[in-house]
C-alpha cells in the first residue's frame, strides 16, 4: 500500500534571503486522496500556487517531504523529476496554454509524445479524449479559433490523455464565464476523477466550491482551515449540506466538520 | 517530435518568415558576391588560360599582372630561345588602342599582337565563332572577341537600333584601317576592354609611335625537360623571370589576391551579408523563444526534458536554416543566370555553396543555442504565474 498520492510533511519554502525573504509556505502538512478533488483557496500570495507547483515536481521544497505516490520527488534529478511528471502529473492552466500552433489534437497528442509515444498513436489517442470532452468535431481547430471554454476543454483532455495519477489545476474558471465555468468544472468532475488520481484544484471561483470534497483556505503560508464535503449535484438541492453557492466561505466553514 | 517542432515554427508566421528571411539574406549576400569574387579572380588570369600552347611565360620581374608590366627588349628573345630546355619562344604584345568604330564612336580595345611566323598566341580554332585565324595573315586584320562585338562594339544602323559588329566591319586603329575578320570566344579581361588579336608586325606598326619591346615572351619545353629547371636557367640567362602556366596564373591571382583591395572589398560584402542576416535572424529567433516562453515552461512543466527542448530548437533551427540556404542560394543563382552575356563575372563553384551553408547553419544554429540557454534556465513553475 503507498497510502495517499499526495503526501507532504512539514513542507517550507521561501523565496529570497535574510530580512527580504518571503516565507511562502511555512510548515505544510497534507494528504490528498486518490479518487479526491481537493480545492485550495486564499488570498493572493497566501501560497496556493507555491504549493501546487511543490505538489506537481516543478519546484522543490526548502525543508520537509513530498511524496507522490510513495515517491520522495526530493531525491529524484532534475530529468527523473521530468520523466515523473510525464508519467504522473496533468496540468490545467488559468490561460490554457496551449501551443497556439497546433492543433487541438496535436495539443492533446502532445503530452503523449513527450512520454515518447509515435506521433500517429498519440493522436488516435488524443481524438478518444476530446470525443470525451465535447471536443470530437474540433480536432483540427486552432486554439485562437475556439471559445475559452473549448480552450479550456482541450486542456483538459491535454491534461488527464496520459492518465496520469495527479491532476494539478491552476484557477480553471478563472477566465471564463459562470455557464464555461460550470461546464468545465463538470467536466472535470465527471471525466477527470478516478479511483486512483487525486485532483487538486487552485480556484478564486467561489461558484464552483461546490464542486469539491475538501477546500483548503491557505494564509500566511499555513493551510487554517480544512473543510470536508461531500459532493453535491449542482441542480440537487440538500438542505442539509454546507451551501457554498452565495459564495461565503466562512459559514461554510462554520457549518462544516473542521478536519 | 520533428513534424510538431517544425508546425511549431512554421505556424509563427512571422517570426518564422522573419528568421528565414534573415538566413536568405545571408545566404543570398555571401554566396552572391563570393560568386562574383570567384568569377572576377578567373577573368585576372584568363588570357593566359586562352594560351595553353605556352608552357612558361616569360616577364619584367617587375610584372604586377597582366595588364601591368614593363616592356621586354626583343634581344632577350634569342637569350630565352638559347636556353637549354626551351623548345620555342615567341613574343606577344599587349597594347591599348583606341579604336573608331563603324559608326564613329570609339572604344578603347586590348590588342594581342602575336607571333607573325607561328602564329602561337592566336585563338585556337575551336574558340573561332566566325571566320578564320588564317585570315589574318591578310594586312591589316583583326580578330575580335565575340562578347565584345556584341556588346561595347555593337555598331549604331543609321535608320535606328544596333547590331553586333561582324566580319567585314571596319575599324580605325590610331588612325589605321584594319578590317575585321574573325570573331572568337575568349575570357573577359578584368577591365573589361575588348579583345582584339593580331599580327605582332601589325600592331608595332599601329603602335610605331611608343617604346619598342615585348609585353611577355611565352615559350614551349622541349620533352622530357623539367619546368622548374628550365625557368631557373631562363632566369639566370636574361635577368627577366619566368613562370610555369601555373605559376603565371598563380602570381597574377595572388596579386589580385593580397596586393589589391578586391578581396577586401568583397569580404567585406560577405561579413556585412553574415552580419546582417545574423542579427536578423538571432533577433527573431530570440523574439521567437522569448514570445513561446509559457508554452515551453509548460512543455517542460509536462514533462519534456531539456535535451528535448534542444532538439526541439535545434530541430528548427536546421529546417530555417536549410530554407533560408535554398532561397537564399536560389536567388543567387537567379542573379547568375541573369548575369549571362553581361560583363559581370560570376562563377557559383561548389564550394561556395558549402561555405554558404556552413556559414547559414552556424548562424541559425547559433542563434538557436543563444536562445536555449534562456530555455534551459527556464522555470517551469512560470505556468503558474499570471
Amino acid at each position: 500500500m503507498r497510502g495517499h498520492p499526495i503526501s507532504l510533511r512539514g513542507v517550507v519554502k521561501s523565496f529570497g534571503e535574510g530580512p527580504m525573504a518571503v516565507h511562502a509556505l511555512r510548515g505544510i502538512n497534507l494528504d490528498i486522496s486518490a479518487g479526491e478533488l481537493f480545492m485550495l483557496i486564499g488570498p493572493s500570495g497566501c501560497g496556493k500556487t507555491t504549493l501546487i507547483s511543490i505538489v506537481a515536481g516543478i519546484l522543490k521544497q526548502d525543508a520537509g517531504e513530498v511524496r507522490l505516490f510513495g515517491e520522495d520527488l526530493g531525491r529524484l534529478s532534475e530529468g527523473a523529476q521530468a520523466d515523473f511528471r510525464a508519467r504522473n502529473v496533468g496540468f490545467v492552466f488559468q490561460q490554457y496554454n496551449l501551443v497556439p500552433t497546433l492543433t487541438a489534437q496535436e495539443n492533446v497528442a502532445l503530452t503523449l509524445m513527450i512520454g515518447g509515444m509515435p506521433r500517429r498513436k498519440a493522436m488516435e489517442r488524443a481524438s478518444e479524449v476530446l470525443f470525451r470532452v465535447g471536443m470530437s468535431d474540433r480536432l483540427e481547430a486552432m486554439p485562437n479559433t475556439l471559445s475559452g471554454g473549448q480552450q479550456q476543454r482541450i486542456a483538459i483532455a491535454r491534461a488527464i490523455v496520459h492518465d496520469p495519477g495527479i491532476l494539478v489545476c491552476d484557477e480553471p474558471t478563472s477566465a471564463l464565464d459562470h455557464e464555461k465555468g460550470r461546464q468545465v468544472m463538470e467536466i472535470l468532475r465527471a471525466i477527470a476523477i478516478r479511483p486512483g488520481r487525486a485532483l487538486i484544484v487552485v480556484t478564486h471561483d467561489n461558484r464552483v466550491y461546490k464542486y469539491s470534497d475538501r477546500i483548503a483556505s491557505m494564509q500566511d503560508g499555513h493551510i487554517i482551515r480544512l473543510v470536508r464535503r461531500h459532493f453535491v449535484e449542482p441542480n440537487t438541492a440538500e438542505p442539509d449540506t454546507v451551501d457554498m453557492a452565495n459564495g461565503t466561505l466562512e459559514a461554510a466553514f462554520a457549518a462544516a466538520a473542521i478536519i | 517530435m520533428i513534424r510538431t517542432a517544425l508546425t511549431m515554427l512554421v505556424g509563427d508566421r512571422a517570426k518564422f518568415l522573419g528568421i528565414v528571411f534573415g538566413l536568405a539574406f545571408a545566404a543570398l549576400l555571401m554566396t552572391q558576391q563570393s560568386a562574383i569574387f570567384t568569377g572576377v579572380m578567373a577573368l585576372v588570369y584568363g588570357h593566359v588560360s586562352d594560351t595553353p600552347q605556352a608552357e612558361v611565360w616569360i616577364s619584367d620581374p617587375g610584372m604586377m599582372d597582366f595588364e601591368t608590366n614593363d616592356l621586354i627588349n626583343e634581344r632577350e628573345l634569342d637569350n630565352v630561345r638559347a636556353v637549354s630546355g626551351v623548345r620555342w619562344a615567341v613574343p606577344l604584345l599587349r597594347r591599348i588602342v583606341y579604336s573608331r568604330n563603324p559608326d564613329n564612336g570609339i572604344s578603347p580595345i586590348m590588342v594581342l599582337g602575336v607571333d607573325d611566323a607561328t602564329g602561337i598566341g592566336n585563338p585556337l580554332p575551336e574558340a573561332m565563332v566566325a571566320g578564320s585565324v588564317a585570315a589574318l595573315r591578310r594586312s591589316d586584320t583583326v580578330i575580335i572577341d565575340e562578347h565584345a562585338a556584341a556588346s561595347k562594339l555593337r555598331v549604331k544602323l543609321p535608320a535606328g537600333g544596333t547590331r553586333p559588329l561582324g566580319i567585314g566591319d571596319r575599324l580605325t586603329m590610331n588612325g589605321r584601317a584594319v578590317e575585321v575578320v574573325g570573331v572568337c570566344r575568349s575570357t573577359l579581361a578584368l577591365m573589361l576592354y575588348p579583345t582584339a588579336y593580331m599580327l605582332r608586325s601589325r600592331l608595332s606598326a599601329i603602335d610605331a609611335g611608343n617604346e619598342r619591346g615585348f609585353n611577355f615572351i611565352i615559350a614551349g619545353l622541349q620533352p622530357g625537360a623539367d619546368a622548374a629547371t628550365t625557368c631557373a636557367a631562363i632566369d639566370a640567362a636574361t635577368g627577366l623571370t619566368a613562370r610555369t602556366r601555373e605559376g603565371f596564373s598563380s602570381y597574377i591571382y595572388d596579386y589580385y589576391l593580397y596586393e589589391t583591395g578586391l578581396a577586401p572589398n568583397f569580404a567585406i560584402a560577405v561579413i556585412l551579408g553574415f552580419i546582417v542576416g545574423a542579427a536578423i535572424a538571432g533577433q527573431t529567433f530570440s523574439q521567437y523563444v522569448s514570445d513561446n516562453r509559457r508554452v515551453f515552461a509548460s512543455l517542460k512543466a509536462m514533462g519534456m526534458r531539456n535535451s528535448g527542448l534542444m532538439r526541439m530548437l535545434l530541430i528548427q533551427a536546421t529546417f530555417a536554416a536549410l530554407l533560408g540556404l535554398g532561397l537564399g542560394v536560389g536567388g543567387a543563382t537567379l542573379f547568375g543566370l541573369l548575369l549571362e552575356g553581361t560583363d559581370l563575372s560570376f562563377r557559383l563553384e561548389p564550394v561556395l555553396l558549402l561555405i554558404s551553408f556552413a556559414a547559414v547553419l552556424l548562424i541559425s544554429l547559433g542563434a538557436a543555442i543563444l536562445s536555449l540557454r534562456s530555455l534551459l534556465r527556464l522555470d517551469p513553475a512560470l505556468v503558474f504565474r499570471s
